[in-house]
Order: structure tokens, then sequence, then C-alpha cells
């Protein structure tokens, strides 16, 4: 086993422990995806239901991990992890739909709440592109002195990978950094302009309105790590520094993590149980496997997840396809730009 | 001022937007100068098609309630009291009346039930 399968391997406890908790991190009322009686993942048979799903999520993780043991490529412990756990999630689904019940029909809206801002406003999701900007305009000025080379990889077995600074590619570092930026953006902005809102009036409207600034503090914090990582490529920074950095920025993401389950998907855990309605008013025929969320007469482009915490795509709304696709495609299509 | 719709009912969307936003603009709930949700988020709320909302707004603005500009948004207007309907009108109106209560028996509800809530209301209506 050498240095760089670590991470992997802490990776992979991670994700399975927190798939071991996934089904609970949800609304009251909704179990495996699927709208049921608020107290039925209590019952003797929920727990059942809960028990055989972890133990395929334990038996997805422990495969992996002996995987990344045996040298397999990282993306391949991934899905293979996934493949099993997803697999194992499966029967949870079906045999929670046997205990279905409607959830809350009517949709309410307060049609005198102001409109939500990002936390920060326009200039805190501008400033990153500013930032880069300005750095590009630095590194290039004919006052700074020449930068060797761009570092690429930093990694932690070996030489890290880097690239000759011509101008070239040092506007396509920032390029890159600036895409992944336009990405985080448009997640806030759909976020809060994007999604619906399950609560309308009372502490539950109040709790998801927090939880939503939240999660789109979340996101501009990944969008000004992006220029940080920018900056620390452009500037050569060694690897001990980026991986204090990187370790620093770990542990601020896992306290966001921890904030976010303690208030409960839709900050559902800051209002009384009573409060709450059943279920996210959407309705369970829209969720394939209880997972992924596909109704075409939705304009929503984000919805809440029916398992974790935090929001998924309406996989029915043409613009989430548009999204996921420049997410796949662009950088692709910049590392070709770079080659050619 | 919470607008509540039932997308399973058998009324459209459509219907029921324009008849919750007028029940709070006749109710005063809903005062002249009040900022509504754009056509674009109160669709997004209520997971229906932007037409729906928009057409919805458009009924109620024609009606002289609201207000649609480009960049002020949804507003409530100060609506000039229209003139008393003719008797055309007025048999319309208990035509609808009639039609509704009957509906609402058909589904069930007893006649004694329907009696109280159109005392209620008559009660609020001669309160105001």
């Amino acid at each position: 086993m050498d240095l760089q399968t670590i991470p992997l391997l802490l990776t992979l406890l991670g994700v399975g422990v927190s798939w071991h908790f996934l089904p609970r991190f949800t609304r009251p009322g909704l179990f495996f995806g699927v709208t049921v009686d608020r107290e039925f993942p209590n019952s003797v048979e929920g727990r059942r239901l809960l028990r055989r799903y972890r133990v395929g999520v334990w038996c997805s993780t422990a495969v992996a991990i002996a995987a990344a043991l045996a040298d397999t490529p990282s993306l391949f412990t991934l899905l293979i992890f996934l493949v099993g756990a997803g697999i194992s999630a499966i029967p949870a689904y079906r045999a929670a739909l046997r205990h279905q019940t409607a959830p809350s029909a009517v949709v309410e809206v307060d049609m005198t709440s102001p409109p939500e801002r990002i936390p920060g406003g326009v200039i805190a999701l501008l400033l990153p592109f500013a930032l880069l900007v300005c750095l590009g305009l630095w590194v290039l000025s004919p006052a700074h002195p020449p930068v060797g080379d761009i570092v690429t990889h930093w990694s932690m077995s070996g030489a890290d990978h880097s690239v000759v600074a011509t101008p070239k590619a040092v506007i396509a570092r920032l390029a890159r950094a600036a895409f992944w930026c336009v990405i985080f953006s448009v997640i806030a902005l759909g976020v809060i302009h994007g999604s619906r809102r399950v609560s309308a009036a009372g502490a539950a409207a109040a709790g998801e309105r927090r939880f939503r600034r939240r999660i789109v503090q979340f996101v501009l914090l990944c969008e000004y790590f992006v220029v940080l990582l920018a900056f620390l490529s452009v500037t050569q920074a060694k690897g001990p520094i980026v991986f204090g950095v990187c370790i620093g920025f770990t542990l601020i993401l896992a306290t966001f993590c921890v904030s976010l389950i303690r208030m409960g998907q839709g900050g559902s855990r800051l209002s009384p149980p009573a409060a709450m309605p059943r279920g996210d008013r959407s309705r369970d025929e829209f969720w394939k496997w209880g997972m992924y969320y596909f109704n075409r007469r939705d304009p929503a482009i984000f919805v809440e997840a029916r398992r974790g915490v935090g929001f998924t795509f309406n996989f029915g709304s043409v613009w989430s396809w548009v999204l996921l696709g420049v997410i796949i495609a662009f950088p692709r299509i910049l590392r070709f730009i770079a080659n050619s | 001022m919470i607008l509540r719709i039932d997308p399973t009912s058998e009324t459209a969307v459509y219907r029921q937007i324009v008849d919750g936003l007028r029940i709070a603009l006749v109710g005063g709930e809903l005062a002249p100068g009040d900022a509504l949700p754009s056509v674009r988020r109160l669709a997004l709320d209520l997971g229906v098609n932007f037409n729906t909302v928009a057409q919805a707004y458009r009924a109620l603005s024609k009606e002289g309630w609201l207000e649609i500009g480009a960049r002020a948004g949804v507003r409530v207007k100060a609506r000039s009291v229209p003139k008393p309907a003719g008797t055309e009108a007025e048999s319309g109106f208990r035509r609808r009346i009639e039609e509704l209560i009957a509906q609402m028996q058909a589904q069930g509800v007893q006649p004694a039930r329907l009696a109280r809530e159109l005392r209620r209301i008559l009660g609020t209506l001669e309160g105001t």
C-alpha cells in the first residue's frame, strides 16, 4: 500500500459512514425516498429494513477497500462502492413502498415574504472572478518576475506535475478555475432562485431559509477555495503548504456538513415536528427508486434531496441536463484546447 | 398572506390561484402597494408551469387588482370600485352560488353545514 492509497481509503470510509446514516438524514415522514408515516422508520419493520440496507453498504465498502488495496484505479473502486450500496438501497425502497402514505397535498406559498438573497450579495458571488482576473494580470504583467512552471497536480508521493508557464498555460489554468467558479455560482443561484420552498410560514419556513443560506455559504466557500488553488498553482506553492491548505479546507467543510446535519434536511430539526408537513410536498411517483426526481411539469432545477442533506437535480428539467452536460464536457474541452 | 393550492383538486391550479388571491385582495390581506412574488418564483414554489401563474396574474390584472411591471414586478393596485353589476350579471352570480352548493351537496356535504358556512360568510360580509 503506497501513500496515495490513504486518501482513497479515508474517502471510502467516509462515504461508507455517510451512506450508513443517509436514510436518517431526511425530512420527517420520508424513508428511503418514500412518504411514510412518521413513526414507521422507528418501527420493527423500519429498523429491519435499515439494518439490511446497512449490511449491504458495509459489504460494498469492504469490497471497495479490498479493491483499493489491490491497486485498482480509484474511480473503479468508488464505482464498486456506488453500485453495491445503490443496489442494497433498492430492496429497502421497494419494501418501504408497501408502507407508503400520501404526502401533504396542499402547497402553501407566503405571498408577502421578501425575496431571498445570496449571502454577501452579488459581490460575494463575483469577487472570485475579479480575483482571478487580478491574479492573471499580476502574473502576466512585465513587472512580475517570470514564473517558471505552473503546478497542475500536487502528488503525495513523488514529484508534482507541472507545465511551463506560458501566457496560454496561465490563462488556461485560470480559465479552468473560472469555469468552476461559474458552476458554483450557478448552483448557489439555483438553490436560492431555482428551488422550491416546502414550508411557507412559521418556524418551519424560517428553518428552511437558514438551511438554504448555509448550503449557499458552503457552495461559496468551495468557489473561493478554487481561486485559492489557482493562486497556489501559479505561484508554485510547495506540496506541504498545499496539503495544509487542503486539510484546513476539509476541516471547514466537515464543520459545515455537521452543521447541516444538525439542522436536518431543509432545516427540519429546527422546528417542532408538528409544524412540518408530511414529506416534502412532492409526489412519490416523481422519485425514481426514491433517489432521482423527474418531473417535466415542475420548473424547479433543484429540489431537496429525499436521501441525505442538500439538493438534487430535477432530471425532468432541460436546464438540469444543460448544467450537467456543461459540468461534464467543459473541463474536457478546456483540457483538449490546452493539449492542442 | 398564505396562498394554498391543492394540485390534486379537480379545480384548475390557475383558478385556485385567482380565487385564493382574490379572497385576500377583497379581504384586505393584500393591500395596495404590496409586492407579490414574481411569476417565476411563484411557479417554482407551487411546482407548476410559469404560464399557469402568468395567466392567473394577467386575469387579476385585467380585473384591476394587480399591476404587472417589467422591472417593479407584480404589485397590488389601488382599485376603484366598479359600477354595480346589472341584473344579468346578478343572475349569473346567483347561478354560480347555486352550482357550487349543488356540487358540495353532491360531494356529501350536509345542507346544515353549508348553511352554517354561508351564515358565517354573510356575517363577515356584513361586518365589512
